[in-house]
């Protein structure tokens, strides 16, 4: 087993464990952002850092482990967009449905002959 | 001066949900309003000519101003009518394929306290299963097995938009699946609320109409999907 995968199997299952209770939470998605943009800046600085933790973990290439971290991250992101996305239906939802029983009209009544 | 028996019916409230089905609704309503129901129309934001249809009607009537789907218009005409005092809550399509008769079989184990829900079925009869044409009949035979893995309840007929709840039962179901998943969310409800359900024979009159409007294959797959979905996010 190489060092990259001991690595990435538990991320993955902690990237769905942490997003699972929280879901929708606006500060595990703002440190996720924060960590990726970190991340890219350190690694647009010293590329050579990318090549060195590359080959420490048993990656390939920088590239290669810049393109697994990367696809986590926007999996992760997309995810909680996709939460947000469901929260803001239901709310359309009970928006709608509220509109409907306000303006909501009796029967008009036929006059008996 | 009211019979005792129109009191009764009035308290029964026929929810329809409808989407642009001007051609039909009228017909579908008026032997509903004749039998004396209470008749609710809940238009999902048709963009035809329903709402002046309708208007003419002595049915109650609320539209959304977007349209959210059948299970939404579903869950706002119980809400409507639970305000309004109902005892008995009957789910009827509006594009004519269900009868208005059959709504009397189905409130019966309701009035006599035998269920809290009631489900019609096509298919309890065998005379009545050459109602239903073959090739929808092995689509919803395959709706039926998805629906024991789904909701873990066996139906003859998963799919059968004619139901009647109690007061007590409507009050406890809120549908949230918004489009067609509800039929299996409903189910899902009901067996964790352990509500009390039958299902009583009903017949289906299909025309050309309606057949044109019945439920793509596809549409079994968006459905799981939705209550996977329902289960991951919550």
């Amino acid at each position: 087993m190489k060092a990259i995968q001991f690595i990435l199997i538990p991320l993955v299952l902690v990237t769905m464990l942490v997003y699972l209770t929280h879901a929708r939470s606006r500060i595990v998605g703002r440190i996720v952002v924060i960590f990726i943009g970190l991340a890219a800046t350190a690694m647009v600085w010293m590329p050579e850092i990318t090549q060195r933790v590359a080959e420490y973990l048993g990656v390939g290439r920088g590239t290669d482990l810049i393109l697994y971290l990367g696809f986590l991250g926007l999996a992760f992101i997309c995810s909680m967009l996709f939460s947000q996305l469901r929260h803001q239906e239901m709310q359309l939802t009970g928006l709608t449905r509220a509109i409907a029983l306000i303006e909501a009209k009796n029967p008009s009544v036929s006059p008996e002959t | 001066m009211k019979r005792p028996q129109d009191l009764d019916r009035k308290s029964v409230f026929v929810i329809v949900p409808s989407y642009n089905e001007q051609k039909v609704i009228a017909a579908t309503l008026k032997p509903l309003i004749e039998a004396g129901y209470s008749v609710v129309v809940v238009d999902d934001g048709s963009s035809d000519r329903t709402p002046s249809i309708v208007g003419r009607l002595t049915v109650h009537y609320l539209r959304h101003p977007i349209n959210l789907g059948q299970g939404a218009a579903l869950q706002t005409g119980i809400d409507y009518a639970l305000r309004k005092g109902a005892e008995i809550i009957v789910t009827f399509d509006a594009d004519g394929q269900h009868r208005p008769q059959d709504i009397l079989s189905l409130i019966e184990p309701i009035q006599k306290g035998e269920a809290d829900v009631v489900l019609g079925s096509r298919f309890l009869r065998y005379e009545h299963k050459k109602d239903v044409p073959l090739g929808k009949r092995i689509l919803l035979k395959g709706a039926i097995l998805v629906n024991i893995l789904l909701t873990g309840v066996w139906l003859s007929d998963a799919h059968n938009g004619l139901r009647a709840l109690s007061r007590q039962a409507a009050e406890q179901i809120r549908l949230r699946e918004n489009r067609y998943a509800h039929a299996s969310e409903i189910m899902i409800q009901i067996r964790n609320l352990k509500l009390k359900h039958v299902e009583v024979p009903t017949r289906v009159r299909y025309s050309n109409y309606s057949k044109s409007k019945g439920q793509s294959f596809w549409n079994a797959f968006n459905i799981m999907i939705d209550l996977l979905l329902r289960r991951i996010y919550k």
